[in-house]
This record gives structure tokens, C-alpha cells and sequence, in this order.
């Protein structure tokens, strides 16, 4: 790229999608804003802000690297890749393809996602799965269950025409800002907006009603108030009988749940759950607003269905304003599960244990026996490691040391493989456990498409070359594939957009050509070359109501022997794993280090103060962290931000059956002061 | 209208977009500062008043009002004497160095997007904008009376 | 104290009350030789047109004034005895902080000096402008218990009528 210009590129970080300029000038970078940019009207986090710092940062990997003893080793790209396909191929001779896992990045462009499943799937290995397990896995099942589609029906900025906007489990106004200005635009119309967490967030300061319900008890909550609509003959009869079914059953469920112990449950007011149920039912249009709240939880994927049952009782999906809103998380988790980065889909969302399917693929790709899914997801390639079944691992921008469940575990497991090859910006924490550590060039460096949270795909251009020896991963995994035996070259970006358009439907239509031109992206299902693109879902069709088969796990534990809930979640300054966000001085200053926040009244019972140390103890792994006082905490709860490494020591948690989520909101652990 | 830097502190959620955007444009040191407290947040930066303390008290006539009205510090006829420090009712002013005082200039460098401060650019929430008191007023009046409560 | 309240079924929208007062507040204080004046003459009452309704917006002079409270200059103070909040253009430095507090977003702009305009409650009459203006009654300036009562004696009156047939 010529210095002195100016490429649209697609923020590296939430899944929000803001787009900005990348302005050259000699050895220096600046931002200009999009002012008319559909997702924020060009407004940028302090994240997006800072990400430029990303690209010339000192800390950048720059050479393949090769672990040799305690040391690292540089070698030439030749050498590093001829090296990692030697050991693959010879643990697949060894042992078996599916003795190999590979974790996807969440945040590589579309192009380079397709091709490191197909590289996963062609290898032989069903083992192929990321971050989205650790997320939104259970509105991928859920969803495209009852609805038929596991994505976020609405724009974002189709909030601004809703009349109620329901949130719950999520704090958007801190992991996703720029949602924060079309609920104002909402609020500013009239539209009542209700929160419901267990905290006090910067996002319940914008609730006409606040439901502080305990952690967990979300799905009471919402069946509660579908019995109040139903009871009140508030549902959307015509929708209901016109484009659903099974709400006989659901009906039934409903007349034999207890109300009164459900609100008890939830530790609400009946008068607050009938306020909401109301406003919701009655409103015009109405949007449910979720995310790690509802999702992290071993009922996750019923948690779901039960938001999901609440907007079709209610009608209110598939119109302007009315629509379910599931928060992603990275700037391409949504493309990354679209092109079938996951242990129990194939590109498109098809089934990856179903043999039709499959063989539709090997014609595509032109090879048989693919292998059949489901593959292990995330937390089970670590465990599948520590039993012996995996040997190997090709991890693709991802942190599990830092983000999975039970670290130390995870821990064990990476240096149990015999082989594990990570591909990189930096020395992350789970870097440091790889046998070869390749460079990867960051998003301003590559040309790609991004998917964002409203299924909008974007084109990013590449700003600049990087430093030193990092190269795209899409050339990485290409040159890696044809080391593997797998494929003859390596392709460009825009020969495996076209793949991908004749592999997944939904981006049939979504062209090279087209997503270059087009000025805000094309927004999926967009299904040949002449179809506009769908930015709001559901506007016909019929969906499935889901008759609950939930319960609460309530060991009963908390408040005794200092035992706390634990809650996990995100700041605004940080990012995910904080590998990133933790290097950038524009950032961590405000947040540097992990504090727990204690109610005061909590600390006060244990002589604690500001700043005091204390030790959280999990089942299987422990950690000390510096309190904070809070009164937005609720008693008997801690919260961790999980941007650091040793937070997720401490959580150790069940698998959520239907997604395999971890359910990371159940979390406890006992304090002791140190 | 001229159009003016102008806050709705019911929409900052703290997250310090301005805060790192402004630092970006001014070589590593903010001009503005988000102050929290219990129940609001405000972003702080100068307001350039139409009778500007900061003005009034320099005796050096090194402060006066650009083309959009805004109050600008000419550095080269600052001595750093700190009055205009001293005289903000707002705190917007820091001496960071002698004869280095530091405040918002409302983004003179800037010449695209009509010279709209990159604060009010980068802002999430819509907390800071960038239009006539007519406008903000007319805004806050209509919300006012929602018609679907 | 009297206040201006504000009959919201009775506005329709004819802008007599602005019209007024800018004209009160002009230094002809008639409205041929007003439009002429520099500098313009400001109104402080905005009717607004909101979903179909006309709904005039009026400083409110209230308690605990969020206006007052946000003045670094003390330009702007609230009567003890009246409750009336007063303006004082010599000591507004222009830094909207008023404009940006007011719940009611009734806080102008002057045309010259740029400086802060707001209602007055015109201290040189008897009935402020805008409601002397009003043709439909719409704003009234009473006493609150009168206003009250009023209020309900147009309800009953109304209530009755059905029976009264």
C-alpha cells in the first residue's frame, strides 16, 4: 500500500463490526472515523481507538520460532513449516488423524477460517472447534433449533426502533458501547428498557427497571413471565397460531409451573416480573437483548430456548424493532461458526455427523471420507489430551490458557501433546507451551472478510505489510496444507470467498466484487449475486415453541464456610483474553491488574479492605487477587474480570449438555483471607 | 448556530473512548477526563465559554476564539504563568509543562467531518456531541415527551 | 407562589406564547418594530411538536433547581421568597452547563453575546407574556391548590354532563 493512504478496515476486536479508516503516513498510523457507518455512525470504543498501537507493537512476534530445551529458536519459514507438517504426518501415521485438534481463531478473516477447517477436515481430524464453544454455542443450538437460524435476527441499530428492550445477562453498555447509543435513541422515543442482573452494571443505569434476580435463575424469571402473559391473555394470538408450533405443549408446561415459587427463586418482587412481563407483551415492537449471562451456564442452551419462547409468545421477531439479540463476542465469531469452524457443524451449519451431508462436501472439495463429526470441542481437546486421545494440537490465534475453564488443567494438557503448533500475533500465554510458534501478520496486514454479530460481512483492506517475517494466516495455512499433502497452493483471499460462496449458502451471493464495492458490507442470508441481503430475519416462516426440561442445580453451598458465587465478565478497556488489551499503554493503565470486587458489607465481615489480598479457591485451582469494594456486587458474590491469566484457575465448572459450554456464570469458590 | 461541544451525561458509560481518542490526536496527553461518580459519569474538557474566564484573566492575550468560537492557547505567547489554570471554574486546564497548558482545542488540526472534535466523533453512547444549544435543547425537549410511555 | 402550568389538551400549536415573549423581551416591546431589532429578540417558551401533540415548554422555576445548582458564576439564583429563577447576563460566562442539566431543554441561546436567555417570568407585568398571549387558556398562572381545583371542577363538570342528559 502507497504511505499517505487511507484503507476501510473492519475493527480487530468485539463483534460489533465499527469500521474505520487506517490513515499511512510514512512510518505512522491514524484513524479516521466512518461517520455514517450503519453499526455506530463511525464511533469507536477506547478499543477500537487504541488498535492501531497493535500493529507496530514492540512485543510482536516476528520470526517462526521453534522450541528447542528453554529456548527459542528462530528459523526460516521454509525450515518452520516443513518442520511442523514433518511431526503432523507423522503423529497421523502414528496414531491416527483424529489424534490431532485444531482450535480456529474467532478473529482471522472468513477466507483464512474455511480454509483452516477444510485444512482440519482434509487432514482426516472431526477435531476442529473455537471460542464460540466458550460463548454463544448454545444460541447456535438453540436458535437455529426453534427458529432455524442461530444468529441475531436484527440490526444493531434497529434497537432504535424497538418500544421494550429486555436485556438479560448482559452488560452491553461494557462489552459492546456502541450498542449503548441506539438504546438511548430507543429510551429517547419512549421505549422502556429493562435490565436483569444479578449486578448493578453502567448498563442498568440506563433500565427504567432494573430486575436484580440471583445469578442463574434467569429461566425462572422468564417462564414466570410467560405464565403472567399467558394468564393475562397477552400473547400474540395471531402470530402464535399463524407462524409457530408447539405452543400446546409449552401451554401446558406453563399451567403447571409454580409461579409463586419461581419468583421466590428468583429473589424479584411478583409486581416486578408482572411490569415486565407487561411492557414486553404489550409493547409494539420489543427486542430481548443477551448474552454470557443467559449462555454460561450449564442450563445454557434451555436458557436460550426460554428467551427464544418468550419473543415468539410474544410475536415479537421477524419486524423492525422486534428481534433476538445475541451479542457476539469477536470481530469474526459469527464467520467463524458460519464456515463451520466447530466440532458439530460443517460450513453452512450443516450437520457434521450427518453422512449426506458430508458427502456433498467431499464433492466440493473434491475428496472422500471426510471424516465424520462430532469432533471434540474446545474444553474437550484438553481433556481429550490429558486421556491420551489427542497428541497434537494446531492452535490458530486462540488463548485457551487464559479463556478456557480450569487452567491449570489446560496447562497439563498442552504440554502432554507431543506436538502442538501455534500461530500467533504474540508470545501469549499459550504460546509459550508450543513446539513451533509461527508469526501471524495482524488484521491491518491481510485483506479478508469479516462477519459481524449482525451477520453483516465486511471487507477489510490491507492497510500495510508487516514488520519483520509475520505473514497472513491464510498463507500459513496454505503453505502448511500443501507441506500436509493436502492441496497443490496456496489460494488468495478472493479464490476461497468464491469457494465459500458455492459452500455456504447463506453467502451464496456475497462475492469478492460485491463486498469490495458495496459500502457497508452485505448483511447474510444473501443467496446469489442479485439478492440485497437480509438484515432483518424472520419476517416469514413458522417456528417451534420448546416445552422447558430445565433444572437448577442449587448445592446450596453459597453463604456457608465462605463460599461465594463467583460471576466472571468483561471490562470496557479490556479484551477477551487481554493479550491485546494488556499490551496496549492506552489501555491497561485504567485496569491493570485483576481486582475482585467484594461487597462491602462481605469485606467488612471479613476485616477486609480496599486493596487487601485475599485467595479465591476453586475445585481445582486457586488463585490470590486484590479486593475492591463494590456496592453494585451482590452479597455473597465475587466478580473477576477474566481478561487475565490465573482468573480461570480458579473456575471450574460443568459442561452445558446440548452446546458443551461451559457454564462459567455457575462458578464458586471459597475466600480466605491471606 | 455556531455549534458547540456539548454533553448528555446520562449517556456516558465511562468507557473513555474520548479519553484515548483525544490523547491519540494530542501526542499521548488527554484534554479530556471522564469523572465518575456513584450514580453519572461526565466527560470534562473546556467548554469555551462565550466570556471565557481563561481569556479574562490573560495578560498576555495569548488565549482568544478561532473561526468556530472555540478557545485556543497560542503557545507561543504563553510565559506559563498558570492563571488560566487558576481561573477555569471547570478544571479543563493543565499546566503539564511551563508553558505548556493543556485543554481542549476542540480539534483545529482536523479538516474533514466539518471540524467536529474527535471526542464527540468517537463517542459509543452519543454523550458528546457537536451541534447549536438550539439543536441539544430542541433534542432534549423532545425526548422529553416520548410518545410511547 | 403562582405558577405557569400548562393545559396540554387546550395548545394548539398557534405560537402566540412565543411570540410574546420574545416581544416582551425586546427593547420596543412591540412586535412591528421588535422583528427589526438587533440584537434578535429571544423567545423562552418552545412549542414543540411531539407525535401529533403541541405541548408548550416553559421553565418550571423549580425546587432544588438543577440549573442553579450547576452554575460555577452564580448567574443563575433562585428568589428565596418567589422561587423564581433569575438569569443575570452580566455574570454568565456562556459555558452551557445550565443548558446541558435542564430536564426541560428550555435554556436559549442570546443572539448577540451568546450568553444564556431564559424565562424571567416577566418581573415588569402582572401576568407573564405568554399566558396573556394564550387565546385558548392553555397556560394558566395560578396557584398551585387553585389550579388543582380547577382542574377537578372541569373533570366533575365533565363527568356530570353524562348524567345531567
Amino acid at each position: 500500500m502507497k504511505t499517505g493512504s487511507k484503507s476501510k478496515v473492519i475493527c480487530p476486536f468485539c463483534g460489533a463490526g465499527c469500521a474505520f479508516f487506517i490513515v499511512t503516513k510514512g512510518n505512522s498510523l491514524n484513524i479516521e472515523y466512518i461517520s455514517d457507518h450503519p453499526v455506530a455512525l463511525g464511533a469507536l470504543c477506547p478499543k477500537g481507538n487504541s488498535s492501531i498501537s497493535i500493529v507496530k507493537h514492540p512485543d510482536r512476534l516476528k520470526h517462526p520460532l521453534v522450541k528447542k530445551g528453554n529456548e527459542w529458536i528462530e528459523l526460516p519459514w521454509n525450515d518452520a513449516l516443513n518442520l511442523a507438517a514433518e511431526k503432523l504426518l507423522d503423529i497421523k501415521k502414528r496414531y491416527g488423524a483424529d489424534s490431532v485438534g485444531f482450535l480456529a481463531s474467532a478473529r482471522a478473516t472468513n477466507e483464512e477460517i474455511y480454509l483452516f477447517q477444510k485444512l482440519a477436515r482434509l487432514f482426516g481430524s472431526p477435531h476442529i472447534d473455537h471460542c464460540a464453544r466458550l460463548c454463544h454455542a448454545p444460541s447456535l443450538v438453540a436458535l437455529k433449533d426453534m427458529l432455524g437460524s442461530g444468529a441475531m435476527t436484527n440490526p444493531i441499530s434497529d434497537l432504535a426502533n424497538s418500544d421494550c428492550i429486555f436485556v438479560l445477562g448482559s452488560n452491553f453498555a461494557e462489552t459492546h458501547p456502541v450498542v449503548s447509543r441506539w438504546v438511548w435513541d430507543a429510551k429517547d422515543r419512549g421505549a422502556v428498557v429493562i435490565v436483569a442482573d444479578p449486578r448493578r452494571t453502567i448498563t442498568t443505569r440506563i433500565a427504567d427497571l432494573h430486575l436484580q434476580l440471583r445469578s442463574g435463575s434467569d429461566p425462572y424469571l422468564l417462564y414466570a413471565m410467560m405464565k403472567v402473559i399467558v394468564d393475562r391473555g397477552l400473547c400474540d394470538y395471531q402470530f402464535v397460531r399463524e407462524r409457530t408450533e408447539g405452543f400446546d405443549d409449552l401451554y401446558r408446561w406453563l399451567h403447571s409451573f409454580d409461579l409463586k415459587e419461581a419468583v421466590e427463586f428468583t429473589g424479584l418482587s411478583e409486581r416486578e416480573i408482572v411490569a415486565a412481563a407487561c411492557h414486553y407483551a404489550e409493547a409494539y415492537s420489543a427486542a430481548l437483548i443477551y448474552c454470557m449471562g443467559i449462555t454460561q451456564h450449564r442450563n445454557g442452551t434451555e436458557n436460550v430456548r426460554a428467551c427464544a419462547n418468550l419473543a415468539l409468545l410474544c410475536g415479537k421477531v421477524g419486524a423492525p424493532g422486534s428481534g433476538i439479540f445475541p451479542l457476539r463476542g469477536q470481530n469474526n465469531v459469527q464467520g467463524a461458526c458460519d464456515m463451520g469452524a466447530l466440532a458439530d457443524y460443517l460450513p453452512g451449519y450443516a450437520d457434521a455427523s450427518n453422512h449426506m451431508e458430508l458427502k456433498k462436501l467431499s464433492r466440493v472439495w473434491e475428496k472422500s471420507d471426510l471424516p465424520l463429526g462430532p469432533g471434540y470441542t474446545v474444553t474437550e481437546m484438553t481433556n481429550a489430551s490429558l486421556n491420551g486421545k489427542i497428541k497434537a494440537m494446531v492452535i490458530l490465534g486462540e488463548n485457551p490458557v487464559v479463556s478456557d475453564p480450569e487452567a491449570s488443567g489446560v496447562k497439563k494438557a498442552l504440554e502432554k501433546l507431543e506436538f502442538l503448533l501455534v500461530i500467533d500475533l504474540f508470545m501469549t500465554e499459550t504460546a509459550r507451551y508450543a513446539d513451533i510458534l509461527l508469526p501471524a501478520a495482524c488484521w491491518a496486514e491481510k485483506e479478508g472478510s469479516y462477519t459481524n454479530t449482525e451477520r453483516r460481512v465486511q471487507w477489510s483492506e490491507k492497510a500495510l505489510d508487516p514488520d519483520g517475517d509475520a505473514k497472513p494466516d491464510l498463507w500459513i495455512i496454505g503453505e502448511l496444507g500443501k507441506r500436509l499433502k493436502i492441496w497443490g497452493y496456496t489460494p488468495r483471499p478472493d479464490e476461497v470467498l468464491r469457494e465459500i460462496n458455492r459452500v455456504v449458502p447463506q453467502y451464496g451471493g456475497i462475492t469478492p466484487e460485491r463486498l469490495r464495492l458495496s459500502k457497508n458490507g452485505l448483511i447474510w442470508p444473501c443467496q446469489n449475486e442479485s439478492h440485497p441481503g437480509t438484515p432483518i430475519l424472520h419476517q416469514s416462516g413458522r417456528f417451534k415453541f420448546h416445552t422447558p426440561q430445565f433444572a437448577i442445580e442449587d448445592k446450596g453451598k453459597i453463604g456457608k464456610n465462605n463460599i461465594f458465587k463467583l460471576i466472571t465478565g468483561r471490562l470496557v478497556v479490556h479484551y477477551n483474553s487481554g493479550s491485546m488489551s494488556r499490551r496496549l499503554s492506552e489501555l491497561f493503565p485504567y485496569e491493570p491488574i485483576a481486582s475482585v470486587s467484594i461487597n462491602p458489607e462481605d469485606a467488612a465481615a471479613l476485616g477486609l479492605k480496599n486493596g487487601d489480598e485475599v485467595k479465591l479457591i476453586g475445585e481445582s485451582g486457586e488463585g490470590i487477587f486484590q479486593i475492591r469494594l463494590d456496592v453494585s456486587v451482590p452479597p455473597k458474590t465475587l466478580f473477576l474480570p477474566f481478561h487475565f491469566p490465573g482468573v480461570n484457575d480458579v473456575v471450574t465448572v460443568g459442561l452445558d449438555t446440548s452446546s458443551r459450554t461451559p457454564g462459567f456464570k455457575d462458578a464458586e469458590c471459597r475466600l480466605e483471607v491471606v | 448556530m455556531k455549534r458547540l461541544l456539548l454533553i448528555r451525561a446520562e449517556r456516558c458509560i465511562r468507557c473513555r473512548a474520548c479519553e484515548v481518542a483525544c490523547a491519540r490526536e494530542h501526542g499521548g496527553q488527554s484534554r479530556i477526563t471522564v469523572v465518575e461518580t456513584e450514580c453519572i459519569a461526565w466527560p470534562v474538557s473546556c467548554r469555551h465559554c462565550k466570556v471565557a474566564p481563561c481569556i479574562h484573566v490573560c495578560y498576555r492575550e495569548a488565549i482568544r476564539y478561532d473561526e468556530r468560537d472555540m478557545v485556543i492557547i497560542d503557545e507561543n505567547l504563553c510565559t506559563g504563568c498558570g492563571l488560566c489554570e487558576l481561573a477555569c471554574p471547570f478544571g479543563a486546564i493543565t499546566m503539564v509543562e511551563k508553558q505548556k497548558p493543556s485543554k481542549c482545542d476542540g480539534c483545529q488540526h482536523l479538516v474533514l467531518d466539518g471540524k467536529t472534535p474527535i471526542c464527540a466523533l468517537t463517542c459509543p453512547s452519543g454523550a458528546i456531541v457537536y451541534e447549536s444549544i438550539e439543536a441539544y435543547e430542541k433534542q432534549t425537549r423532545i425526548s422529553f415527551f416520548s410518545p410511547v410511555r | 407562589m403562582k405558577e405557569v402550568f400548562v393545559r396540554l389538551d387546550r395548545c394548539i400549536g398557534c405560537r402566540s406564547c412565543e411570540l410574546a415573549c420574545a416581544v416582551e423581551h425586546s427593547q420596543a416591546k412591540k412586535l412591528e418594530l421588535a422583528i427589526h431589532e438587533t440584537p434578535k429578540p429571544k423567545r423562552r417558551v418552545y412549542v414543540e411538536y411531539i407525535a401529533g401533540r403541541k405541548i408548550p415548554f416553559l421553565c418550571r422555576h423549580c425546587e432544588d433547581a438543577p440549573c442553579v445548582k450547576a452554575c460555577r458564576t452564580g448567574a443563575l439564583s433562585q428568589d428565596p421568597v418567589t422561587r423564581v429563577v433569575t438569569h443575570d447576563p452580566k455574570k454568565c460566562i456562556g459555558c452551557w452547563m445550565c443548558a446541558m442539566v435542564c430536564p426541560y431543554g428550555v435554556i436559549g441561546e442570546e443572539a448577540e453575546r451568546r450568553i444564556a436567555v431564559k424565562c424571567d417570568r416577566c418581573p415588569d407585568r402582572e401576568i407573564p407574556a405568554c399566558v396573556e398571549a394564550c387565546r385558548t387558556n392553555a397556560l394558566v398562572y395560578t396557584e398551585e391548590n387553585e389550579f388543582s381545583e380547577m382542574v377537578r371542577k372541569e373533570a366533575i363538570t365533565e363527568y356530570l354532563k353524562g348524567y345531567i342528559q
